[in-house]
Formats: structure tokens, sequence, C-alpha cells
């Protein structure tokens, strides 16, 4: 009787590695994230008018505020793709140069949130007691305030300009992701494999970084896809009152108030940059329903 | 429970006293004031004007004068339109927003529960993913873009409707369906989310096993459990629908408080911004206040969990 071809554990182990790393809860939620139709249609059109934002204005031969009254009001046509407004500008330049102001607030104002909410969000779990209490009493109050009051106080108070527009979204944005964070961390604090992290005399910074953050980070990155829509809402919502940027520059909101005036006789003016942000508002909704529903970790 | 009603109670007033002296604060950190633009203005005329608005007093005194006049309920006078006080503008016209708002807020509950018993019975059915894509759509066109469109279409391409002013029924339809589409929208999506909750309960299935019509089991056993949340919200949409209103009367031009404020916020009228906002806060933050209570008056679960 020959022996039988006795194969080493190691043989197995490229194939064993492959299929266990298939086997991560972060592979499966990947691989699920990326099968989904309706995500891959919401990154689509987000990546399309980021793409549009970038390149348009370096390839069109006009300027966003160079007047031409000659030109003024033009309808779509085939030099000025998206018509040109009351003063001869095109606004095809207008509404790139608008998707770039709109996003970057969208940007600022999510992570300046970002910071705010998981800093304090997760201070207030894992410091505990009294510390805990006056945050959270201090959230509530603040977050008892009319919202959009506040808002329109603060950028009244600062003056118009990029900086106050952004100070006075995420004056109240983080609560929510603070909230949100606080409670993910205590529950992970509850878990043993923190007890053991403790008990090997492991320091909080190091738990908080390399434990918690790391099984927060699905609740985080939902919430923030939540602030960039809002943002871009606040922002245009201060334009329509009067307080958005000064010209000549101008965001969607600056673009879209504009035009309310010419609704008349140049719809389009209203219609195209009111599309572009409904759209971008739409997708990113889109994204953070589909990410709530595939990434939050079920720890 | 009393105990929960009085912390409410404290905060109310936190809130409230927060916001006076926010407003206060923030006005005064303005740059300019309304009398930059008279450069004609004598340097003595100029004094007795700051004299009699208290502009001369120190900022410590301007605010303890400010508190004492709020809590006897008076606001001032506007500084741009000086024969009117910041009362009578705020009594004059909040009924008309007030109209309006009440019909938004009554639009979009009623729209949005059925919106969401909709989408929760289409659940399975093929038609799922358009109207969840089309609620979804609608909470992505704020009411300051809604107005405009619906102008166009509805007056200008059909006109079918008044494009703007005041005055008939007819005159309060596109605004207050601008300023329902988006709580409307939320609504739907906050009742099917909690219908598909309550479904799945076990009192669901027993009602299901005794052999109940399953209209019956939706309208008599589920939705009452669904509707106290969609309460509990109401007082965030009356929020968003007031606020909303500022840039929706001013589209479609009507007289309203929100016209007003925006009009004070453009020409620096102190007394008229601080009244305002004052005003609107403390009618959102008491809405807010009643619709919690109303959530847990509705939801004996919830009370149970104070006591």
């Amino acid at each position: 009787m020959s022996s039988p071809t006795v194969l080493s554990p190691e043989a197995f182990l490229p194939l064993n590695k492959k299929l266990l790393r298939r086997d991560t809860p972060r592979y499966r939620r990947r691989k699920k994230l990326l099968s989904d139709p309706l995500f891959l249609i919401a990154l689509f059109v987000l990546l399309s008018i980021m793409t549009f934002a970038v390149v348009a204005p370096v390839v069109s031969p006009y300027s966003y505020q160079k007047t031409e009254l000659a030109k003024m009001n033009m309808a779509p046509n085939l030099s000025h793709w998206f018509g040109t407004d009351e003063l001869g500008r095109d606004l095809l330049v207008r509404v790139a140069y608008g998707a770039r102001l709109s996003m970057m607030i969208g940007v600022l104002a999510a992570s300046l949130d970002l910071i705010l909410g998981v800093s304090l969000g997760s201070l207030s779990a894992m410091m505990g007691g009294k510390v805990d209490y006056l945050l959270m009493r201090l959230m509530d109050i603040l977050y008892s305030l009319p919202h959009m009051l506040v808002v329109i106080i603060i950028s009244v108070a600062l003056g118009t300009g990029l900086t106050s527009i952004i100070l006075s979204i995420a004056f109240l944005a983080w609560i929510p992701m603070a909230r949100i964070i606080r409670a993910d961390v205590r529950t992970i604090m509850q878990k043993d494999f923190l007890f053991s992290a403790e008990a090997l005399g492991v320091s909080r910074l190091q738990i908080l970084k390399k434990h918690i953050l790391p099984n927060a980070v699905g609740s985080i990155i939902v919430t923030a896809t939540m602030t960039i829509p809002k943002a871009i809402f606040l922002e245009a919502f201060l334009s329509f009152l009067g307080l958005g940027v000064e010209p000549p520059l101008a965001s969607w909101g600056t673009i879209a108030a504009e035009a309310v005036s010419f609704i008349e006789y140049h719809p389009y003016r209203l219609f195209i940059p009111a599309g572009m942000m409904s759209l971008t508002i739409f997708s990113l909704n889109l994204l953070s329903d589909r990410l709530q529903k595939k990434l939050i970790l079920k720890v | 429970m009393v105990r929960y009603l009085i912390e409410r109670f404290i905060y109310l007033f936190i809130s409230i006293l927060l916001i006076i002296t926010l407003t206060f604060l923030m006005i005064k950190a303005l740059p300019g004031d309304p009398f930059t633009e008279e450069k004609a203005l004598a340097p003595e005329v100029l004094t007795k004007l700051k004299e009699h608005y208290n502009l001369s007093l120190s900022v410590g005194e301007q605010y303890l004068i400010y508190l004492r006049s709020v809590f006897s309920g008076d606001f001032g006078t506007s500084m741009v339109y000086p024969s009117r006080s910041v009362c009578d503008i705020i009594l004059d016209s909040f009924p008309i927003s007030a109209i309006i708002g009440l019909q938004a807020i009554f639009v979009s509950a009623t729209g949005g529960i059925l919106l969401g018993i909709l989408l929760q019975l289409n659940n399975q059915s093929r038609f799922s993913p358009i109207l969840t894509l089309t609620v979804l759509a609608i909470i992505s066109i704020p009411s300051f873009i809604a107005a405009p469109l619906l102008q166009y279409f509805f007056a200008i391409r059909w006109d079918v409707l008044p494009l703007a002013k005041w005055g008939s029924f007819s005159h309060t339809i596109l605004p207050t369906l601008s300023l329902a589409a988006f709580p409307m929208a939320v609504i739907a999506r906050l009742v099917d989310v909690k219908l598909s909750e309550v479904l799945k309960s076990d009192y669901i299935t027993l009602a299901e096993a005794k052999g109940l019509s399953k209209f019956r089991i939706l309208f008599r056993h589920a939705l009452p459990n669904t509707l106290a949340p969609v309460v509990g919200y109401l007082g965030q949409t009356s929020a968003a629908i007031l606020t909303g209103s500022f840039v929706v009367e001013r589209i479609f031009g009507i007289p309203g408080l929100g016209t007003w404020y925006v009009a004070s916020i453009l020409n620096r009228d102190y007394p008229l911004i601080m009244g305002t906002t004052l005003f609107y806060s403390l009618v959102l933050i008491t809405l807010i206040f009643i619709s919690d209570l109303l959530y847990l008056a509705l939801d004996p679960r919830l009370r149970r969990r104070y006591e």
C-alpha cells in the first residue's frame, strides 16, 4: 500500500487567504454596495457634475465675470449652451463655477461638522459622568433653537462671504453627528474586545483610534453624506435672502435667485442651475440612503 | 411625567433667553447702522437720533433695556418705518403667513401620511423603486426652487392660477404647495419606515391569525402606532414650513411676516429683525414643545419610560 500524497498545510494557504478575505464583513459590504445599481447611478451623476465643474471653466472660451451687454439674456444656443444672463455672461461657465462653490461649501461644512461632531461625540461618550451630562445638555439646548433663524442671524452678523456662510451652517450642523457618534461609541464600548484592550493597558487615545472609530466609520460616512446636501441647500437659501456670496462670484443659489425675476421670459435661466442643484442634492440623498442601508455596521 | 414636563419647561425658557441674547449680540456685531447712508445728517441730529434709540448707551445697558422691554411685550418701533411699532407689523402680517403655514402643514401631513401608506402597500410591487425615487426627488427640490417652477407652469404656461400677490383662496394654492412638498415627502418616508416596523410586530401577526381583513389591520391596528412619531415630527415640519415661507412669500409677493423679515434684514432695521426673529423663535419653540407633548400623550409606551 503506497502512502497517499500528503499535501502540506502551506499548499492551501494562498487559496485560503483569498477565501478568507472574501469572507470579511468589509469585503461583503463593499461587494454589496458595488452591485447596487442605484448607488452606482448616484455616484456616476455626482462624478459627472464634479467633472463638469472642474473642466468646463478651463475649456470654455468665456469668463464667468466678463459682461457683454450685446449678448444679454440669450436663450441656449450653439455658442452659449446654457444661454446668457442679463449682463451677457455665459451661463455654462457661471453654473460650473457655481457648482465649484456650492460643492466646496458643502464639503467644507461637512468636514467642520465631522471634526466637531466626531471629537465632541466621542469625548462625551468616553468621559461619561459630568462631562457627558453637560455636553448633552448643551446639545439639547442648542438643538432646540430654530436652526434656520440661527443661520440667518449669524450670517447677518458676520456679513456676506464664504467664511460666514460656512461658519453659520456648521454652528449647529455638528450636533446630529455628535449625537450619533456618542451613541455608537457607547455601544462599542460595551463590547468584550474593548475590555480586553483596556485590560492590556492600551491608552484611551489608542483605543479610540484603533478600536472605536474604525467601527463607527459607517455611521460617520452616512451622516457626513447627509450634511453636504443640507449645506448646499442652506447656502442657496441664504442666497435667496440676499445673504449669499458677493457678485461677481456665483453659487447655484445666487444664479437661481437672480433668475427668479426673469422667469416669465427666460425660464431656462432658472431651470438649468436649479436642475443641477436638485440633481446633486438628489444624488447625495440617494447615495446616503444606499450607504445607510448597506454600510451601517452591526457590531 | 411631571419631571419631564418641568425639564422641558426649563429648556423652553433657556432657549428663549438664548435666542434673545444671540439676536442682540449678533445685531450689535453688525457693521454700520441704519443712519450711515444719510450723509446729510448734522452731527447734533445724529447724536439726538442715537440717544432716542438708546444707541449711545453701553452695550450692557442696552441689553438690559432690551430684555426688560421684551418681557413686557414691547419690541420697539421700526427704524425704517418710524410710524409703525414692531408689534403692529407682526400682528398685521403674521395672520397672512399663518394661513399659508397652516394650509401647508395640513397638506403635508395628510398627503405625507397617504403617500407613506401607499409606499408601504407597494413595498413588494414593481412600482416600489419608482415611488421611492419620486419621494426622494421631492426631498431634493427646495421650496425656493419649487416656488418659481410652480409659478412658471401653473401661472405662466397654463395660466390656471394667479402668478403672485395676495387676495383670494386661489392665491394661496401655489405658495402652499411649494411649502408643503418637501415636508410631505419627509413625512411619507417616516410613515413608510415606521409602518414597516409596526407591521413586523407580534400583535399584527396575531391580528392576521385572527383572520382580520388587511384593511382593518392597517387602519385600525397598525396606523395609530405609526402616527405618534409623525405627530412628534410635526413640530419640525412647521419649523421648516415657517422658515421656508421667508423666501416663498418674497417670490410670490405676499405681504406676510416673511417678506417683512427679509426686508428688515436687507434694511438692517435692528428692532424689526430682533422682534421678528424673537417672535418666530417663540412660535417655533412652542410648536415643537406642543408636538413633543402630543407625541408623549399619544404613545403610552413613551410615557411609561418617564414614570
